[in-house]
């Protein structure tokens, strides 16, 4: 499917993909770096509550992301009739 | 940039060894999610690129600390 023969509403719907995608990575990144802070800060409180601030927020944002747009891991595909982890967009292909 | 305590010296520096201050937890100025993604760090303080890393060991440019709040 090329650029052109995208209607508007893939053209979104690749620009939500996107951006759902980024931001789970943002907060991801960020709950990795209070658990990086807290390998040498065990005692840290408020580092402790910003670690599960951040994991939990990304959880949700994963759970939203492979509801619409499929399994980030292997594990995560739930389609039993069709092995849809194959399916694409693969991670260099573009939607 | 340079914060109040972030080269603070040690008694005795020894030839060969490394030597890296403990981070000290600065809460009030933590990179958002979207501004630690894109800076490779949440914390200001690691925030080091190109340009930044390297100055304040030679202490020609010293930057104030930028206050968020």
């Amino acid at each position: 499917m090329n650029e052109n023969q995208m209607t508007s509403d893939n053209k979104t719907q690749s620009n939500d993909r996107a951006s759902l995608l980024k931001k789970l990575g943002a907060y991801a990144f960020a709950a990795y770096d209070w658990n990086l802070y807290l390998d040498t800060h065990p005692d840290d409180k408020d580092a402790i509550a910003m670690f599960h601030k951040m994991s939990d927020r990304a959880t949700e944002l994963r759970d939203e992301f492979q509801a619409r747009f499929g399994p980030l891991t292997a594990a995560a595909s739930q389609d039993m009739e069709r092995w849809n982890w194959i399916d694409s967009p693969w991670p260099w292909e573009h939607m | 940039m340079p914060f109040e305590h972030e080269t603070a010296p040690i008694a005795m520096p020894m030839v060969g060894y490394a030597y890296v201050p403990i981070q000290q937890a600065e809460m009030r100025n933590i990179f958002s999610p979207e501004e630690g993604y894109e800076n490779g760090t949440i914390f200001p303080i690691l925030n080091k690129p190109l340009g930044v890393y390297g100055h304040q060991v030679k202490g020609d440019i010293i930057f104030e600390e930028d206050k968020h709040e």
